[in-house]
């Protein structure tokens, strides 16, 4: 890709060798690491369900109800005699699903509005970002069940509902970014030779504002997993018989006593899940930005502001 | 500068299980074992402690609907009639049963005249008199008082209600009159056997019209409530707690023992069980998922109530407009193994929809379409789906709990092994539940029917008959319509059962509806607490006799007493 | 500074409009009424009960005296708590979940902030370790689940404290523990990062090397930088606190504000939940108001200006 002009190349950041130093330091980040390998065996896992699970996960075995771990049923079985690992294995397809492609979705939305805002001048600016505003100080819990009660339970309705509800942050964050970020000289230099704010935005700016957008939305796919059981809790999960993890830990709580096995595994599961996700978006935070704390974004932009709290802890839990 | 945290994992992962499993022990060692040995002895604390899920929604009477409401409107006032033990209707302000032969009913069964008390008093210490009566009749078809309630329907036979509730009535027009203090008259448009049964119900209790017009709104709070039966509410925390206190100008022959009843809201019913083994309960519910491990515990009850759970179907598409697919489903559902897998064995399968112990019920119906897997494909072939081919898509509406969706789940199931075919399950929220179902807007559902008064036509007339004020399955059909029509107005009790059970046999040989089983209550209650008298149409356990329970000293000291 | 705030201030009307028109909208669409319960009302009962509240008038005109009876200090009743006022629903509830709230608060922020402090001036220490063990743990259990083994734990195993409800000093200690742990665990990890950040700062380095004695060194020149970021998620922990938690009021019979808001919306109780909804929206927002001035003050080499 031609540049325009060998001054700017310089002034500009090292866009590939700028990613390429962040895996690297990731991957020196050892609970990072950690985290990224579970979280690959477990999509692996999630991935080829149907395959590597013990039972389908849908069977009863009404002679084995609640029974505990076993060579039959290794994590035990339920109140229907279902298979708890092949549950929590189909679960996870699920409950990840929800957690990337929610983040996904706020991600997308975030950025765009953030870079619109940014780069649209004054009036986009303001209309933008009392919008955000609006949707920033609505109460996420009674959003996602208006959502999903007026229009019913379903995957995609859930993604819909909870992408809807943390896109905010990511906006402000990119806005904040955008808005420092051009008065920066080398953008200033490319603004001077006729880029496109297009170009700019390609070139100069999102690679600058992805570092902190990523980490956001890893801190997120924990968050939009909780808020998928905090829905399930009040009744509003994915329709049986599907497996989810909010379905699971919400049935162990009530069979506590008679099946412990199944809150420890059901806990077990969504715990390690977060806490390598929570690694994950520590060493990202640390690779994109080896020097920098959160301390010197300015309180628009409110990097950790929001970005780790789950929506469903925000309100709700 | 990255973190170089390296064994962050080791100890965090060992922390839940360990934790849980800790937990899980000490569960099991915390049952019982804190209430020392009870003896004969009154304890000096007559304070009964009971737990409810929810707040109730009013103290009225007239408005009272879900059993927290029912439960203590039913300690705050006493109407003309009550039960008895064995569910029997009696006198309670009035002095007598009505009957022919005492003039109490006139010849046509039209005209009802009822002497009342005169010692009965308000607990105020104001006499209780026949316009108190014809005052809370009046304001029971009221459309701004009781005429929002769920219960003035029952009472529409009286001359004058319906008129005044649907249509330009007056209160004036309503045929309840006091002949002089202590005689009340009631005139019917139609002759109706149960009404006595349902005078003795919490909506038809007597009010006072000074206190409602002096305090408005205001008139149920605490101090300004005064109702005539063995209990005054005295304090209402929202949310928290509801105490009542005995009354002391209370004038019936079943003057409570207890002082107190403490109503703790505690929505969850595993920390009420927590709370109960912590002293700070006398009774709760054992929670569905902990009965085998209070199966036989000394502390248990456990009774049957008069409710049904069955498959309900729309009958205005298909495929449930044939009665051999519904007979179908009934023959592949393995009932037995469902008390057994998902209600811990507690409740009895169920074949007729009458439920053991109602009058009229015979164990009899329904036994011929039990479960029978080849029976159930036989069905279906002549339904034309032999091994479920060409079955329509059939969704099973459900209303979202823990336990609704595993019986959603173990139904789909049988159906999908017994009859090979597939159904969705779609889990909706409560009201959401309700607004679909009584609006028609499912194919199949899972829903009980609790009595509200034992006699058939709850659950008859009302469910079947074409017009029924309950028939959301619009279900219709003739021969039982004749029967419903004929059983109304007969007053010989007998022959009225004979005729409830025909219609009974007829509906569920057609599977206007599947029942699938009879839930039984499962309590735990204190050694200490005596004679609690529980009946099939208890509200909440024993609630129609709370004046008979008596609280025990126990020789350790007595059971640490909740908060305040 | 002071136009800033003033239009920050202003600002807050708008936004409140704003939420209420989209959730008064919102609400009426979801499927069911608040008397769509286990019993079915007589058609009759119906008619009456929804002209007695005014529900049977058009979405609009609903709309407009609700606005009407808001801005005379009206939220209208609970058609579930005896006809209870919605502002007694709201000012009770908030009370008491804003109480348990700000115990929570001081706790995990005393606990977060020392655990993370010790964890990163004692890197990889054994102490370390359990810090931060603890952090992820706490951040990974959902809440029922903790409030149900702190409830086994405590009351059914060894009865040192009363299963819930509301009034005295004891019955807040599980749900503030309940309610603090996940807090206390991202408060952690966050001073746990910041501290670490600023440990290499030049002006540590400068401080040390002048042979000030550590404690100093620790609290005027460390802490006070690296407590910038912390108190900038304080700002939506508090917020998040204060307004309850659904299931922790649940679980421990507390009748706060979480409780009742998702009550409200299950029984479609329309009045506590706009009213419910409008405080909510003006806590978040007066929160992150704090923060923002929060930060201007501890850190003064941030400005804000009042834009067009």
């Amino acid at each position: 890709m031609a540049e325009p002009a060998g001054a700017i190349v310089t002034l500009a950041p090292p866009d590939r060798g700028w990613l390429r130093d962040a895996l690297r330091r990731l991957l020196r980040n050892r609970p990072a690491v950690v985290g990224i390998v579970i979280i690959t065996i477990f999509g692996l896992m999630a991935l080829l369900a149907p395959w590597v699970d013990h039972h389908p996960p849908t069977d009863q075995h009404l002679d084995a109800t609640l029974s505990g771990p076993s060579a039959r049923f290794w994590l035990g079985t339920d109140q229907l005699g279902r298979d708890q690992y092949s549950r929590l294995l189909h679960g996870a397809r699920v409950s990840l699903t929800i957690g990337v492609l929610t983040q996904a979705l706020a991600l997308t939305l975030g950025v765009t509005v953030g870079l619109a805002a940014g780069l649209g001048g004054r009036r986009a600016d303001s209309l933008l970002m009392r919008a955000t505003d609006v949707a920033y100080s609505f109460p996420d819990l009674l959003m996602m069940i208006l959502l999903v009660s007026i229009f019913g339970v379903s995957t995609i309705m859930l993604i819909l509902a909870i992408g809807l509800v943390s896109w905010t942050t990511i906006a402000r964050l990119v806005r904040g970014q955008v808005l420092s970020l051009q008065e920066e000289d080398y953008v200033l230099a490319a603004r001077a030779l006729g880029a496109s704010n297009w170009r700019i935005a390609r070139h100069h700016l999102l690679p600058n504002v992805m570092g902190p957008v990523i980490v956001t939305a890893t801190f997120g796919i924990p968050a939009a997993i909780f808020a998928e059981a905090a829905l399930a809790f009040i009744g509003l999960g994915l329709p049986p018989p599907t497996p989810t993890w909010g379905r699971l830990v919400t049935d162990s709580f009530n069979a506590m006593f008679a099946a412990p096995h199944l809150v420890v595994t059901s806990c077990l599961a969504v715990a390690i899940t977060m806490m390598s996700f929570t690694f994950i978006g520590d060493g990202l935070r640390d690779a994109f930005d080896p020097r920098t704390p959160p301390r010197r974004s300015l309180p628009d932009t409110a990097a950790p502001r929001v970005a780790a709290v789950p929506h469903e802890e925000r309100k709700a839990a | 500068m990255s973190d170089t945290t390296r064994s962050w994992l080791r100890p965090s992962f060992l922390i839940l299980p360990i934790l849980i499993a800790f937990v899980a022990i000490a569960a099991a060692a915390c049952s019982s074992g804190d209430s020392g040995v009870v003896t004969n002895d009154l304890a000096p604390n007559q304070e009964f402690r009971l737990r409810i899920a929810g707040d109730p929604s009013t103290f009225d009477p007239q408005l009272a609907s879900f059993s927290e409401e029912i439960s203590i409107a039913k300690q705050i006032f006493r109407g003309l009639f009550t039960y008895d033990e064995e569910l029997n209707v009696v006198p309670s302000v009035a002095t007598q049963m009505p009957t022919k032969e005492n003039g109490g009913i006139s010849d046509d069964g039209l005209t009802y005249t009822i002497s009342l008390r005169t010692d009965a008093t308000w607990s105020d210490g104001v006499p209780v008199t026949a316009n108190d009566f014809v005052y809370a009749f009046k304001r029971l078809f009221d459309p701004d008082a009781g005429g929002q309630g769920y219960y003035f329907d029952f009472y529409t036979a009286i001359d004058g209600a319906e008129a005044f509730a649907y249509e330009d009535g007056t209160a004036e027009s309503v045929a309840v009159v006091a002949l002089d203090d202590y005689t009340l008259q009631i005139q019917l448009t139609h002759a109706q056997p149960t009404l006595p049964t349902l005078l003795a119900l919490w909506p038809a209790s007597p009010l006072r019209q000074d206190l409602i017009e002096q305090y408005g709104d205001a008139w149920t709070e605490p101090g300004n409530l005064i109702g005539n039966g063995p209990f005054v509410l005295t304090e209402y925390s929202p949310e928290q707690q509801i105490v009542l206190e005995s009354n002391p100008l209370y004038w019936g022959d079943d003057q409570p023992t207890l002082s107190k009843l403490v109503y703790r809201i505690i929505p969850e019913d595993s920390a009420a069980l927590i709370a109960y083994q912590n002293g700070e309960l006398d009774m709760t519910v054992i929670p569905l998922a902990d009965s085998s491990r209070f199966q036989g515990n000394s502390e248990q009850i456990r009774y049957a109530e008069l409710e049904t759970f069955a498959l309900q179907y729309n009958h205005l598409a298909p495929p449930f407009d044939n009665a051999l697919v519904r007979q179908a489903f009934s023959r592949a559902i393995d009932r037995e193994a469902y008390v057994q897998a998902i209600r811990g064995g507690v409740g009895e399968p169920a074949h007729g929809w009458l439920p053991p112990g109602m009058p009229g019920a015979s164990p009899s119906v329904g036994m011929d379409l039990n479960f029978d897997p080849e029976a159930a494909s036989i069905l279906l072939s002549q339904a034309g789906y032999t091994d479920g081919e060409g079955f329509p898509n059939v969704t099973f509406t459900i209303l979202a709990d823990p336990t609704n969706n595993l019986t959603a789940e173990f139904i789909q199931e049988q159906l999908k092994q017994n009859l090979g075919i597939n159904i969705d399950i779609d889990a909706v929220e409560e009201s959401t539940f309700y607004d679909r179902y009584f609006e028609g807007d499912f194919q199949v559902t899972w829903l009980s029917w609790f009595a509200d008064y034992a006699d058939p036509e709850n659950w008859l007339p009302q469910q079947f008959g074409t017009d029924g004020a309950f028939n959301v399955l619009n279900y219709s059909n003739a021969e039982a319509d004749a029967l419903f029509e004929q059983a109304a107005t007969e007053l010989d009790q007998t022959k009225r059962l004979a005729i409830y059970d025909r219609a009974h046999r007829i509906i569920i040989a057609d599977q206007a509806i599947t029942p699938i089983f009879h839930p039984e209550r499962n309590y735990l209650v204190k050694a200490y607490v005596s004679d609690l008298i529980t009946t099939a149409l208890d509200a909440e356990p024993g609630d129609w006799f709370v004046s008979n329970v008596r609280i025990l000293s126990t020789t350790d000291a007595p059971p640490a007493s909740g908060p305040e | 500074m002071a136009a800033y705030l003033m239009q920050r201030i202003l600002w807050i009307v708008p936004v409140l409009v704003a939420v209420a028109v989209i959730t008064f909208v919102l609400m009426h669409q979801v499927p069911g009424g608040p008397w769509d319960r286990s019993k079915r009302l007589p058609p009759q009962a119906l008619e009456n009960v929804n002209q007695s509240y005014g529900l049977d008038r058009p979405l609009w005109q609903q709309f407009g005296s609700y606005a009407l009876g808001l801005a005379q200090g009206d939220l209208g009743v609970s058609f579930r708590s005896n006809n209870r006022p919605v502002s007694d629903v709201l000012g009770d509830g908030i009370r008491i979940s804003a109480t348990l709230g700000l115990l929570a608060l001081v706790l995990s922020a005393t606990a977060g902030v020392a655990l993370g402090v010790v964890a990163a001036l004692r890197r990889n220490s054994a102490l370390d370790f359990a810090s931060v063990a603890f952090a992820t743990a706490g951040a990974s259990v959902p809440s029922f689940i903790l409030g149900m083994l702190l409830l086994v734990l405590f009351t059914g195993y060894l009865h040192w404290l009363p299963s819930g409800g509301w009034g005295s000093p004891q019955q807040a200690v599980m749900p503030v523990l309940a309610l603090s742990a996940w807090p206390t665990a991202y408060i952690a990890r966050v001073t746990r990062a910041s501290v670490l950040d600023v440990l290499h700062q030049d002006y540590v380095r400068t401080a040390r090397a002048k042979g000030l004695q550590e404690r100093v060194v620790v609290l005027r020149h460390m802490l006070r930088n690296a407590l910038i970021p912390v108190l900038t998620v304080i700002g939506p922990v508090a917020a998040m606190l204060v307004t309850g938690s659904f299931i922790i009021e649940q679980l421990f019979a507390i009748p706060g504000i979480g409780r009742a808001f998702v009550t409200s919306i299950g029984a479609r109780d329309y009045g506590v939940i706009m009213g419910t909804t409008l405080l909510y929206t003006f806590v978040i927002v007066i929160a992150n108001l704090l923060v923002d001035l929060l930060y201007a003050i501890i850190d003064p080499r941030i400005r804000y200006q009042a834009h067009g």
